[in-house]
């Protein structure tokens, strides 16, 4: 959830005119997760939408791509702690979505890289900030 | 009430109803994820914008 904090603080906040769409999904992945201790708190931002998936399907589904399989994919055989970026032009084929503008796991550990996929797509707003 | 204006603000309040149901998904706003197609399909009606997806754990 520290990557999930770092997007709402360094991303987020400082750039409220970026125009993204941010699907934040969660799902249980260590001991102490539950869905009762998800907090709308975390990500607070109305550009964010917020998805519960309790089977963990979607991780799932991005863990067993072939073109995504080394990127952040974390026992289990479930992705998570990871993000994913996508241009405007990005759509769901057979495929799965696409193009991919940038990935990293853990989200603290690529999160500089993180920042500069994001203003390179929604311009010199976020490139400006910390 | 005339009856023509109590089907008239009935149909009003139906619709702040539909509308406040749809505007606010269940448990808050926590969305339970359906299917990896139903994602897709969210994922498709933001096109035109940049997207990111976050995959994560809640605490």
């Amino acid at each position: 959830m520290a990557g999930a904090r770092w997007v709402q603080r360094e991303i987020l906040e400082p750039n409220p005119e970026a125009d993204l769409v941010v699907f934040a999904v969660s799902f249980d992945m260590l001991m102490t997760d539950s869905r009762a201790g998800w907090s709308a708190e975390t990500l607070h931002d109305p550009r964010v939408v917020h998805l519960w998936d309790g089977e963990r399907a979607l991780g799932r589904w991005f863990a067993e791509q072939p073109r995504l399989r080394e990127r952040g994919l974390v026992g289990d055989g479930v992705m998570w702690d990871t993000w994913l970026l996508f241009g405007p032009d990005a759509r769901w084929s057979a495929d799965g979505p696409g193009p991919l503008s940038g990935a990293g796991h853990t989200i603290v550990r690529t999160r500089r890289q993180l920042r500069e996929e994001v203003a390179a797509l929604v311009g010199s707003a976020v490139a400006a900030s910390r | 009430m005339k009856p023509a204006r109590r089907l008239l603000a009935t149909a009003a309040a139906l619709l702040v109803l539909v509308g406040c149901a749809r505007a606010t998904p269940p448990d808050g706003r926590l969305e339970e994820l359906a299917s990896v197609d139903a994602f897709a399909r969210r994922f498709d009606e933001a096109r035109g914008k940049p997207r990111l997806l976050l995959l994560l754990s809640p605490t």
